[in-house]
């Protein structure tokens, strides 16, 4: 009779247990997004009634099966577009014409227009959009110039079929190069709740080829010269201050923030300076940050003093003007006052800039000047961003040294080998 | 052993939940000084408890108070420590399956999902305090290797100067808060109602503190983690910052999405949690209404719990209005019983002397 009764309990819960598979749901039935694009509609007046349009990049999963040859010729209908109120509801939308459940859970990452960043209810749409569970902290923001629609559609991977890795790729090469800053939503939010600094977005562009040569990191995204490749650059930062796009940074200077911000490392930074000695020619180095800056904040009457040590460890790969630098200790040295000097120049320039253009700092001093208060509430009514950095004197004092000079230490003898 | 893993179980999980909310609210990043503050406040009451256990030898906490205060008294005490192990098991199993539905089972009935779940908890109990004690030490290893990788992982991303200005809200504010935290250390003083089942006084002592301090230095990091990564002022928008933490997390840059993992285990420890909890409250349950097989009184428990639990509309109300009334009157609990009892217990002993 126990026995009996045991079984039958035993089936009961089998059925309980079975049927209870309410999100169930196998990888066929999702469509799995891996770029959201925002924009501000177009033909909508946005201050009378909230309304966004979305665009979706889906992976396609027939690609992903093994020893598939994916279909070649056939045109790939997996961007989609649509007006709504909001992104959440988006979702469901797209479920009109789109057969799978959509899911986000493997979106990388978000694409905004720079005319929806730089509006008011860019901060409101995501901070409520973030209710969603799908939407994950490590997304990253990338802001284009122009329709990020367009940015989606324009993107046609080279060597890479399957849009999840090329969009995890492309951003993080990017910020190991420090042409473009790390801009996870989760940093968006710790940064711009935390009220004191700016937060730079990656910014990017579709190719409008404009014309005109630079170093290599004076672009900002979309004036890159090149030919052919992918249209879709990634080059420069979108300045956000309290929520909103202010500005925007170059590749350059995005990389200095990028340096002087000790959140962020950069693994692999390769420039030219000039050669110091032979002005015509460029020096290639490999910059590398093994060490952390230093930045002392000085509480006075007044504007507050800030010291900040800024030290870099740099490789000479090629000097094209063949002078030696490797053997020779006066011209080494002379090499070294040089750059920093122009390294100096270039950081105090962008400190220069952010005092008097954006009122505050990006590279999240913040940090270092709160260890001077001990409440929340003085620190917060001392106002570091609005009220002290821009009126702040800044010291930025060079520590630059030179490791090494690549695996050939001495370029040929340029006389003797034209001789 | 397993006294030390149950308690380093049912307390250290509150760090995964939404008292964490609560604590950052007032704390603002002081809030891992709030769990120091908190537990500070209690060794005094836990020392006197702790010394007329010992004096009683093999007696619960329960049969003392009866044994030095009278019948009636003991009676009062036990109904209060009823209720408010009722209440608060009802509020926290339901604020934790709104964790996992929120979170991982959107579609999910909640009806269902929180049946399963305490059905789950209920046969655990039913198998008896051995029985818990070993699933606890068991699992126990399983919960510190996941959350030390936890740890790890997360190191990579913490900005470590986040932490400052030191003092988050004040001085006064976080005394104030630790004051008004204390029944985040409640178990201790519930679970000695099982003082009998522990091997000896020693091993209880042992045990009881051991595991005490280390599940508020294990508290600490994770509060100071979530702080390191989400910032004092973010932090204080999500809901359930342990699920933003592990959601976060990567192991390099291909395996991603990897919280299914901290999950499975998590969802364990909540289980032995829930186990010891519904075991607790029918073990006073029988005390009060003298039962001798007290056990069988799970059932019935367990459905009540269920019942309590469904009631509020939302996790929020919940959270922030049921949590914080019945709290605050947890913490006088706390630090007014134990010397009550203990100056009972020295008059008595005065008397009889």
């Amino acid at each position: 009779m126990k026995r009996k009764a045991g079984s039958f309990l035993f089936l009961i819960s089998l059925i309980l247990l079975l049927t209870g598979c309410w999100d169930k749901k196998e990888v066929e039935e999702r469509s799995y997004v891996v770029a959201i694009g925002l924009d501000l509609p177009s033909g909508l007046d946005i201050e009378k009634e909230q309304a966004i349009d979305v665009t979706f990049q889906f992976s396609n999963p027939k690609l992903n099966v093994k020893g598939v040859s994916p279909s070649g010729g056939e045109e790939m209908k997996d961007v989609v577009s649509l007006t709504a109120p909001d992104l959440v509801s988006a979702r469901n939308m797209a479920n009109s014409f789109v057969t799978r459940e959509i899911s986000f859970t493997h979106n990388k990452v978000l694409i905004v227009s720079e005319e929806l960043a730089k509006t008011e209810i860019f901060y409101r749409l995501l901070t409520t959009a973030f209710k969603d569970r799908e939407i994950r902290r490590e997304t990253s923001i990338i802001v284009t110039e122009g329709m990020a629609s367009k940015f989606i559609e324009k993107n046609k991977p080279e060597m890479m079929i399957r849009p999840h890795r090329y969009y995890q790729f492309l951003i993080d090469r990017a910020t190991e190069t420090g042409l473009v800053p790390e801009s996870t939503i989760n940093r968006f939010f710790a940064i711009t709740d935390g009220d004191a600094d700016l937060f730079l977005a990656m910014y990017g562009s579709y190719n409008k080829q404009k014309d005109g040569f630079q170093d290599e990191d004076q672009y900002i995204a979309g004036q890159v010269p090149k030919k052919g490749g992918n249209p879709v650059q990634l080059i420069g930062s979108a300045v956000f201050k309290e929520g909103k796009m202010i500005g925007k940074l170059s590749g350059e200077e995005t990389r200095i923030t990028r340096l002087l911000d000790n959140t962020s490392n950069i693994r692999d930074l390769f420039s030219s300076f000039q050669d110091p000695l032979d002005k015509e020619y460029k020096i290639a180095v490999r910059i590398k940050k093994t060490r952390k800056n230093k930045v002392e904040v000085k509480l006075r009457n007044g504007p507050p003093e800030i010291n900040v040590t800024y030290p870099l460890d740099m490789k000479i790969l090629s000097v094209p003007s063949m002078v030696n630098y490797a053997e020779d200790i006066e011209n080494q040295k002379k090499l070294k006052l040089a750059l920093e000097e122009k390294l100096k120049e270039n950081a105090e320039k962008l400190i220069k800039k952010t005092q008097k253009e954006f009122k505050t700092e990006p590279f999240y001093w913040s940090l270092y000047v709160r260890p001077l208060f001990s409440t929340v509430k003085e620190y917060e009514t001392w106002d570091w961003n609005n009220k002290r950095y821009p009126y702040a004197d800044i010291h930025v004092t060079m520590d630059l040294e030179i490791t090494g000079f690549g695996k050939q230490f001495r370029e040929s003898d340029i006389e003797k080998v034209i001789d | 052993m397993e006294f030390f893993s149950i308690i380093a179980i049912t307390v250290g999980l509150k760090s995964t939940d939404m008292s964490t909310v609560l604590l950052f609210k007032s704390g603002l990043n002081a809030a891992w000084m709030i769990a120091i503050g908190s537990f500070i406040l209690i060794i005094p009451s836990l020392l006197l408890v702790n010394s007329v256990l010992k004096k009683y030898q093999c007696k619960t906490i329960l049969e003392v108070t009866q044994l030095t205060l009278g019948k009636p008294i003991a009676f009062v005490v036990a109904f209060i420590m009823l209720c408010l192990i009722l209440i608060n098991t009802a509020t926290d199993s339901r604020s934790y399956i709104t964790q996992l539905i929120t979170i991982n089972f959107p579609n999910t009935p909640l009806f269902i999902l929180y049946l399963c779940f305490l059905a789950l908890c209920m046969w655990g109990a039913k198998k008896g305090w051995e029985t818990v004690g070993t699933i606890a030490w068991t699992t126990f290893p399983y919960l510190i290797i996941a959350l030390s990788f936890l740890f790890f992982l997360l190191f990579k991303e913490a900005v470590f100067n986040r932490i400052f200005p030191l003092f988050g809200t004040g001085l006064w504010e976080i005394a104030k808060g630790s004051f008004n935290f204390i029944p985040l250390f409640s178990e201790p003083f519930t679970l000695a109602v099982m003082y009998p089942f522990v091997k000896g006084h020693q091993t209880y002592t042992r045990g009881l503190y051991s595991s005490l301090i280390f599940t508020v230095f294990l508290m600490v990091l994770l509060y100071l983690s979530y702080l390191w990564i989400f910032d004092y002022r973010s932090i204080g928008k999500i809901t359930f910052p342990y699920n933003e933490a592990i959601r976060f997390v990567t192991i390099g840059r291909s395996i991603t999405n990897i919280e299914t993992f901290f999950i499975t285990i998590w969802l364990v420890g909540v289980f032995v949690k829930f186990t010891v909890y519904i075991y607790l409250i029918s073990r006073i349950f029988g005390f009060l209404f003298r039962i001798e097989e007290f056990e069988h009184t799970i059932i019935p428990i367990t459905l009540l719990v269920f019942v309590i639990g469904l009631i509020p509309e939302n996790n929020e109300t919940n959270i922030f209005l049921v949590r914080t009334t019945t709290t605050a009157y947890v913490k006088y609990f706390i630090l007014c019983f134990p010397p009550l009892l203990w100056a009972a217990a020295k008059v008595k002993e005065a008397r009889a002397g």
